[in-house]
């Protein structure tokens, strides 16, 4: 893995555990004050990790990206040049119109943002029930990451300058852009990498949430990344994709209730190969203890969340209440929200033809998909449409999906993954057209030799 | 025909619904993509017609071919949404670039809803139980919360301070605050 990212990666990791970390100080009832935060860090960083990760570092700036193989090499620098200026300059264009006005966003103002700034200035979460800021107000059942993140900008900053604290965004964006690009890239030429993270730059709806204070994108990012790393475990059967890839989506539950699905898209997509493949005890219980890699990082990073959320009667998602029994008596049955769903993928301005290349792709190179590891990441996506689709046609949602409240926010959480399955799929013209117009008269005279002898 | 280049490049402004949405380039009101899918379509065909008449069929090449087309007019459709950004980035620029903080946040509609917000803050306690006299709408009223906090937000009868404001809009501009006051009990 390449320093920068790492440094990505580090961003996702490290922003959820320190969110985790003041949450566990306001469960102890430890007031919130910058040195009591990142002294912990300090001395893990400086005593345990530094001289190791330092060494490390140092070797990797020359080592190749693992898997790169058989690669085009010595493409001109001019359209590399090109390419890295203008997702450069998405970049700028997002620093700049995050940091430059304070928070604007509906639900920032009654959420996300006015919970970090009750944190901050009362020093910590009010677990009281009957204190007027219980939880911090607003949605108290959302999981507390972006605001606890927000607060401590602020506890950073040493005031409450709701301008400055926006960096947080931008850098999500950043950390998805190299995350994306380096899964490409362990893949395909420069070129290409460049080329479909440039793509992922230019997609309208994310550019515009990378500048305001909406959680959509973040869990978009820790999805992006879990699924990644899943991927990377199933080509290269490396336990450590596979953790990292398990505390990506459980940190991704952490942000907003619905990466509580994708961390079970994740664990769905271990366990059915393994339930399917397998016959032989051993080798089940090799594999038994993956899932079990697996499963830790949930039960110790979201399982006291779940747990406080169970003690103080918290519900899921949006409704003020939350029950199985509720849900089913609640079902409906609305299917004229799918051509609007459609229209929302298709025909908006949201993520330019994104959804149009996919399909394409889909149905061009079904092969390299479905034949290979890449079915993985169609199948993330896949399942998790058919989630909000589910969400969509059966229950409440339905009103919201004409309202055009969800649609668009919520697949703002998976369309890195399907501009990653075409970046990945995607052969470049010269080498592939040789090998296509091979390909056919290879197989023609090795049936013709058969029919021969 | 100036007038469809003109929709086609027309910037899309920023809404509170944006946030949901983003429209796209339109021409004769419908989205440009629809246009576009039709002609990566009809190219689709006709490429997989030509191959299959004089050469031979790869469904590969005509998958490639039809994917380099949709990519060219992603740029295209990219090159038009940039006029926006840049219309963006000029309205973010001279409202807000520059400002300090408390300007900043002045700016935000509705205008002077935070000299406003500073006022109360300099008049009232922040552990002082405060009551509010204000007809908001939806936002100026999350702005109020969110500008307000932790301010002890109580009922009249317990209030030591009394706060009213007077929010209307003018000449079918964005809300403007014409009058606030606080009131000790």
């Amino acid at each position: 893995m390449k320093l920068l990212e790492k440094l990505a990666i580090g961003y996702l990791i490290g922003t959820g555990l320190l969110t985790l970390q003041m949450f566990l100080y306001s469960l102890l009832g430890i007031k919130f004050n910058l040195w009591g935060i990142i002294l912990p860090w300090v001395v893990v960083l400086v005593g345990f990790v530094g001289a190791p990760f330092m060494g490390a570092r140092i070797r990797a700036v020359g080592t190749p990206l693992v898997g790169v193989r058989n690669l085009r090499t010595g493409t001109s620098p001019v359209p590399t040049f090109l390419l890295t200026a203008a997702i450069g300059l998405k970049v700028l264009y997002v620093f700049y119109e995050a940091l430059v006005k304070p928070v604007v966003g509906w639900d920032a103002l009654w959420n996300f943002s006015l919970r970090a700034k009750i944190f901050y200035f009362l020093g910590g979460i009010p677990l009281d029930r009957a204190h007027p800021y219980f939880l911090g107000g607003g949605m108290k059942q959302y999981p507390l990451h972006l605001p606890l993140l927000e607060t401590f900008t602020y506890i950073l900053q040493g005031g409450w300058n709701d301008a400055l604290m926006k960096v947080i965004f931008p850098l999500y964006f950043l950390s998805m852009l190299i995350v994306f690009y380096y899964a490409l890239r362990r893949e395909q030429s420069r070129l290409t990498s460049l080329f479909f993270t440039f793509l992922l730059s230019t997609l309208p709806l994310l550019v515009y949430h990378a500048t305001i204070e909406y959680a959509d994108f973040v869990v978009g990012a820790y999805f992006l990344a879990a699924v990644v790393y899943l991927y990377q475990f199933i080509k290269t059967k490396d336990t450590k994709m596979l953790i990292l890839s398990a505390v990506l989506a459980a940190l991704s539950a952490w942000v907003k209730d619905e990466g509580m699905v994708f961390y079970f898209i994740g664990l769905f997509l271990l366990v059915i190969p393994i339930l399917s493949a397998n016959k032989y005890a051993v080798k089940f219980k090799r594999e038994f203890i993956l899932v079990l890699y697996y499963l830790a990082p949930f039960l110790v990073l979201i399982g006291p969340w779940i747990i406080f959320k169970q003690v103080f009667g918290l519900s899921v998602g949006n409704e003020p209440t939350f029950s199985l029994a509720g849900m089913i008596s609640g079902f409906t049955f609305h299917p004229e929200t799918i051509p609007k769903v459609l229209e929302k993928m298709f025909l908006s301005g949201n993520w330019h033809l994104l959804f149009g290349l996919w399909a394409l792709v889909i149905i061009f190179y079904y092969k390299q998909i479905f034949t290979t590891e890449k079915k993985y990441l169609f199948w993330s996506t896949a399942l998790a449409i058919l989630f909000f689709s589910f969400l969509y046609v059966f229950t409440y949602n339905w009103t919201m999906v004409f309202s055009g409240i969800i649609v668009n926010r919520n697949f703002l959480t998976l369309v890195p993954q399907v501009l990653l399955l075409c970046g990945l799929v995607y052969k470049e013209g010269k080498t592939d057209v040789g090998n296509a117009d091979r390909a056919p008269t290879g197989a023609r005279s090795a049936k013709s030799k058969k029919a021969h002898k | 025909m100036s007038d469809l280049w003109a929709e086609l490049f027309q910037v899309e402004p920023l809404l509170p619904r944006t946030v949901n949405n983003i429209t796209g380039p339109l021409l004769n009101g419908n989205p440009v993509i629809i246009i576009i899918y039709l002609l990566v379509g009809l190219f689709i065909a006709g490429y997989a017609y030509v191959l299959w008449f004089k050469y031979k069929l790869n469904w590969e090449k005509v998958g490639r071919a039809g994917i380099m087309a949709l990519l060219l007019f992603w740029i295209i459709l990219e090159i038009i949404r940039s006029f926006s950004y840049l219309a963006y980035f000029s309205e973010d620029r001279d409202k807000f670039g520059g400002k300090t903080l408390a300007q900043k946040r002045s700016q935000v509609p509705p205008v002077g809803f935070y000299s406003f917000v500073e006022f109360v803050h300099s008049q009232v306690p922040r552990s002082a139980p405060v009551s509010v006299r204000m007809d908001l709408d939806q936002y100026s009223g999350m702005m109020w919360n969110y500008y307000a906090a932790p301010l002890n937000q109580t009922a009249e009868a317990d209030a030591e301070y009394i706060i009213g404001i007077n929010v209307e809009p003018i000449a079918g501009a964005e809300l403007f605050v014409q009058t606030y006051w606080v009131a000790k009990r």
